[in-house]
């Protein structure tokens, strides 16, 4: 399994607070994306728990999304 | 594709696991065993779309699947779909159109946690449009033989480890460049809005500049087009409805026009040649695109209420590919 940056990294706060964009090509990702910037938006103190159930995501996906996210480092 | 109730029931008697589509009387027909289905009588065939109340569509679930498990999940446990989804596979569901089912699968599947880890792909169950008001639709379990209105049919599917499942979905809609949309209620129903930062009245807005109705309303989901379609403009309540939920706090805007509907429907499916384990359709794009009687779409399926990709989608086509 390829290793997708650790959930203290900075992506994972630049992404969930919309900072950084970008549409993976796996659907999935990008709806469990979209769910961490709206709730985390509309309750910022939910923000830790998007980050990592975002990382959970992802490290589920990681050989097919980990060339994306490096991308976005 | 179309099969009679007797074609269908031998396919079950050999314990080919099946999703089927079809008036509700013909489901009742079926007998018990490996299936979960839900009514509609419109589809989309290799002959063309049509609209069949003695025929039932079958999908026969490709060798792919080494084992399903099929239940109900009631509208107060959403959160039994991701958690009992299976660790390598896909789960199948059909929900009956305006059912509490329904509306709380549309408004709660966004905030599932964990329901983007594994496929979720199915259906809004309908009824003949002549029927709409004095018919219900219905989800099947054909294990048990239970027809539901207010539950969903779940079929979790366990597949190889050497396979993925993947949902694919066709989406006509890009957003357009006018206003942009912000509600601050999630529903299937809205009034106050923030049209370009200032507040208003969507039901005026909708009503002053007769929006097109086949032009639905797109979020912008992290790149994802995601259409919310328009029901109608009730002056009684002050209100525009919709097929699916607006989201609260998302931005919208109303789709870029189509030069032409059928074209662009037909194009869009052309340009993925994919073979899908299942796919259905929205009845707006049978209707929209006037698919009627037309040869020529590849990908078929029951003309739903709405789809599932995850989520709830309207005017979308989705499919599952199984890839090795």
């Amino acid at each position: 399994m390829a290793q997708i940056p650790p959930p203290n990294d900075n992506l994972w706060v630049r992404l969930v607070s919309g900072a950084v964009t970008h549409k993976f090509a796996l659907f999935a990702a990008n709806m469990a994306l979209a769910r961490a910037v709206r709730i985390a938006a509309g309750e910022p103190a939910r923000k830790p728990a998007m980050i990592a159930e975002l990382h959970q995501f992802f490290s589920k996906f990681g050989d097919a999304v980990v060339a994306e996210l490096r991308g976005l480092q | 594709m179309l099969r009679t109730v007797d074609e269908t029931n031998r396919l079950i008697a050999q314990g080919r696991r099946l999703h089927v589509a079809g008036d509700a009387a013909a489901l009742g027909k079926l007998a018990r065993g490996d299936w979960i289905g839900g009514t509609i009588p419109y589809f989309l065939t290799a002959e063309g779309g049509c609209v069949d109340r003695e025929r039932v569509f079958v999908t026969e679930l490709p060798a792919e699947v080494a084992a399903v498990d099929i239940g109900f999940v009631a509208p107060d446990r959403l959160a039994d779909i991701p958690d009992g989804a299976p660790d390598h596979g896909f789960s199948l569901i059909v929900l009956p159109a305006m059912s509490d089912a329904h509306a709380k699968y549309a408004i709660g599947a966004h905030d599932l946690p964990g329901l983007f880890e594994t496929p979720v792909i199915g259906w809004v169950a309908g009824v003949h449009l002549d029927d709409l008001g004095h018919a219900q639709a219905m989800a099947f379990n054909g294990r048990t033989g239970e027809a539901a209105t207010d539950r969903i049919a779940v079929l979790r599917a366990h597949v190889a480890d050497q396979v993925t499942p993947r949902i694919g979905i066709i989406n006509l809609f890009q957003q357009g460049d006018g206003d942009r949309f912000v509600f601050p209620e999630t529903g299937f129903a809205a009034d106050d809005c923030r049209i370009n930062g200032q507040r208003a009245s969507f039901h005026e807005y909708a009503k002053a500049r007769e929006i097109d109705p086949r032009r639905p309303l797109v979020a912008d989901l992290s790149g994802e087009m995601i259409n919310v379609s328009f029901q109608a403009i009730d002056d009684a309540a002050r209100l525009v409805r919709f097929y699916a939920p607006v989201l609260a706090g998302v931005e919208y805007r109303q789709a870029a026009p189509l030069d032409d509907y059928r074209d662009a429907l037909l194009s869009h499916v052309a340009a993925q040649p994919v073979t899908p384990a299942f796919s259905c359709n929205c009845i707006l794009n049978y209707l929209y695109a006037d698919l009627a009687g037309d040869k020529a779409l590849s990908i078929t399926g029951p003309a739903t209420f709405g789809e599932i990709a995850y989520v709830l989608l309207n005017q979308t086509l989705v499919y599952l590919e199984l890839a090795r």
